[in-house]
């Protein structure tokens, strides 16, 4: 108590506090009694409240809940991952991820695989019997350049 | 197929164990604030039934103290309840105020009211104990007496300052959450309270 600058007051306050937890602690028996029923009731109501807060939580996140597990297990059941479309299973590289670290690790062998991955376009022919983009105008000059030489008599 | 079979157990088992998370945690806030309330309630009592100046009306007002305190700040961290509490109190103890002053008021204007209406005593709490006291402890009974009806004659604000910072041990900051205050209003409080109890137990205490 720093307010009590004067000793006086202090002892006042010492004598009066010690006064007044004598009387409270040689409360009645009724009084203590009354007191603990007091303390009880209200943590019933405490633990009532929780429980039933709980419950209600419960209650309002299990639908949500169920629903969400309907989804993925719906989702699971039609395959998975391995249910993409087929132009993206196409793309899908068949490296394993440890290729993958492989490749990364070795900066030669990265150079390589992204050479491999994106032919050069100026080289003639270069992405001949890839399918899709054949080179026509290459085949084209090849056929004629052998009936030419054929027609020349060449290596004959 | 497999996958959802492998993710369903772990589906079932979750709810029961966070039930019994949710229990324990319940169970753990219940025992705190069990200890909090047992700790506290005996002066809550007696600095209700000082203010009030009745047994069973300081009683009610530390029954009505602990579930507003239960209902609507059990979940605040227990450093946070005692000044939180006394708060609740001192409301309690107005609100039992107001309600006798009505009662006080309303019974003033029904002309037929008399003694009859008045509780009935129990006659073994009045009987006189013929046992007589030790001197001494006639005289701490006689003090304390006196001590109660200075403290009951404080302005309320002052009483309040006195009974928190001296009988419950509060420091300053405590005092001033609890009444609502600043620090330095609670040190005017309290230090005014000290000088007028002084003067009028000066008899008491020499």
């Amino acid at each position: 108590m720093s307010e009590e600058a004067d000793p006086r007051e202090a002892e006042f306050a010492r004598r009066a506090r010690a006064l007044l937890e004598d009387s409270a602690g040689s409360l009645s028996a009724r009084t203590r009694s009354r007191l603990t029923q007091a303390r009880y009731a209200a943590l019933e109501q405490y633990t009532a409240a929780s429980t039933a807060s709980a419950r209600a939580a419960w209650q309002r996140w299990l639908p949500a809940g169920a629903v969400s597990a309907a989804v993925l297990a719906a989702l699971l059941m039609q395959g998975g991952p391995m249910s993409l479309p087929v132009q993206m299973q196409a793309n899908v590289p068949a490296a394993t991820s440890g290729d993958d670290l492989e490749l990364l690790a070795d900066r030669d062998a990265l150079e390589l695989a992204q050479d491999a991955l994106a032919p050069d376009q100026s080289a003639p022919g270069a992405s001949a019997g890839t399918g899709a983009d054949v080179d026509y105008e290459f085949y084209a000059w090849a056929v004629g350049a052998a009936q030419d030489d054929a027609d020349n008599g060449v290596g004959t | 197929m497999n996958a959802f079979a492998t993710l369903l157990p772990g589906a079932t088992s979750f709810l029961p164990l966070r039930n019994t998370a949710l229990q324990e945690s319940t169970q753990q806030e219940t025992r705190s604030m069990e200890s909090f309330l047992a700790g506290v309630e005996r002066k809550a009592f007696r600095i209700a039934q000082i203010a009030l100046r009745h047994e069973d009306d300081a009683l009610d007002a530390v029954q009505e103290a602990m579930l507003r305190l239960v209902r609507n700040y059990a979940r605040r961290p227990a450093a946070e309840w005692p000044p939180l509490f006394y708060r609740i109190l001192e409301n309690c103890v107005r609100d039992a105020q107001r309600r006798r002053a009505v009662r006080a008021r309303v019974m003033s204007w029904i002309p037929w009211k008399g003694a009859d209406d008045e509780e009935m005593a129990d006659p073994l709490e009045q009987a006189p104990d013929p046992a007589p006291l030790p001197p001494a402890q006639a005289q701490a009974d006689e003090t304390l007496q006196a001590l109660e009806a200075a403290l009951a004659a404080l302005p309320a604000r002052q009483r309040q300052a006195f009974l928190l910072r001296n009988f419950e041990g509060f420091d300053v900051a405590a005092t001033a959450q609890a009444m609502g205050c600043s620090e330095g209003s609670v040190k005017t409080h309290y230090f005014r309270a000290l000088q007028t109890l002084r003067a009028q137990l000066v008899e008491y205490w020499t």
